[in-house]
């Protein structure tokens, strides 16, 4: 059977990938000189974490960081390896 | 290491103490030098960026030697800057290593952003003790994002040294009118340079200005703020 002709309707009705809305950093994860916050993942983006250098998965919760003076670059942690980091720091 | 011409020698590496741990530096030597410059890099980046290239640049294209160094945690390849004790303890060292390496002249403490921040932290600290005739900010970060309700400026009017601030009018990190009245509130001892349309990297937009040029017009300004200082 051919298949049926895709109409703008069936798209609507389609699975769409929706941004989650912009969450909260639990308030541990708050440094002053860095700007953080909570994301759900997205659906279809892979990130890599540079605490481990591994992958962030679709639709893993993480977090964003954006440090003061690289405000361009917006880099996503898994949630454990920006605690470690954090732990890791002189006082 | 380059070899440039424009009166500076190239620039050697170096390894300081400070306090427990040992950190590196790279300085370059100005010909006919008048002042040392110690900086120190911001949050986002360590030493070897191409802003301070640029600075380094400047200033020793114009009589002032340059140190700059690495704060604890680039030097250990972490991403987030140490605490606020710890980066002012690499300042000590640093100032003190610069001492011994500057034949006498005198010493400008300058920073990126968080780094110049810390430089004033110290200043502010111990006011007698801090070895420096002036300090530079190259960006000075006076509040976070969107949180021009908790400026950083308190401990500022403690530091006794005169202040050259380097910033850009759309600086998210310091709100043109904000960094104004601050500025204001500290003269005689503070100066304020303008980037018209400088972001907090300096960066202009549409500009497409490389970091190295921008740092060393910059490297520049503040080499004439030094002199005029130091004579």
């Amino acid at each position: 059977m051919p298949r049926r002709h895709r109409s703008a309707r069936d798209r609507d009705q389609a699975p769409v990938p929706v941004e989650r809305p912009r969450g909260v950093a639990p308030d541990w994860a708050h440094v002053e000189w860095a700007i953080v916050r909570a994301v759900a993942g997205e659906v279809e983006k892979t990130y890599r974490c540079p605490g481990c250098h591994q992958e962030i998965r679709p639709g893993t919760a993480h977090l964003v960081v954006m440090v003061e003076g690289d405000l361009e670059g917006r880099r996503h942690w898994h949630t454990p390896c920006w605690k470690h980091e954090l732990k890791q720091r002189k006082h | 290491m380059r070899n440039t011409p424009g009166g500076a020698s190239p620039e050697v590496e170096l390894r300081f103490p400070a306090g427990r741990r040992e950190l590196s530096a790279l300085w370059r030597d100005s010909n006919q030098a008048r002042a040392v410059c110690v900086l120190a890099h911001g949050a986002g980046n360590d030493m070897r960026n191409r802003f301070l290239d640029g600075v380094v640049q400047g200033l020793t294209s114009r009589g002032v030697s340059a140190m700059r160094f690495n704060f604890p945690f680039t030097e250990e390849g972490r991403r987030a800057p140490d605490r606020a004790p710890a980066l002012i303890e690499a300042w000590r060292g640093a100032l003190q290593e610069a001492e011994r390496r500057a034949r006498g002249l005198p010493l400008v403490a300058g920073g990126k952003s968080l780094g110049g921040r810390m430089a004033s932290m110290l200043a502010a600290e111990d006011p007698q003790g801090f070895p420096c005739a002036a300090i530079v900010f190259f960006g000075y970060p006076l509040h976070a994002p969107g949180r021009r309700d908790q400026p950083r400026d308190a401990h500022l009017s403690s530091v006794q040294v005169p202040m050259l601030f380097i910033q850009g009018t759309n600086d998210a990190l310091a709100d043109l009118e904000l960094i104004q009245q601050a500025v204001q509130r500290l003269r005689p001892r503070a100066e304020l340079h303008l980037v018209e349309g400088g972001d907090h990297s300096f960066r202009v937009r549409g500009a497409r200005r490389p970091d190295e040029e921008i740092g060393s017009e910059l490297g520049s300004v503040a080499a004439d703020f030094i002199r005029r200082l130091v004579g």
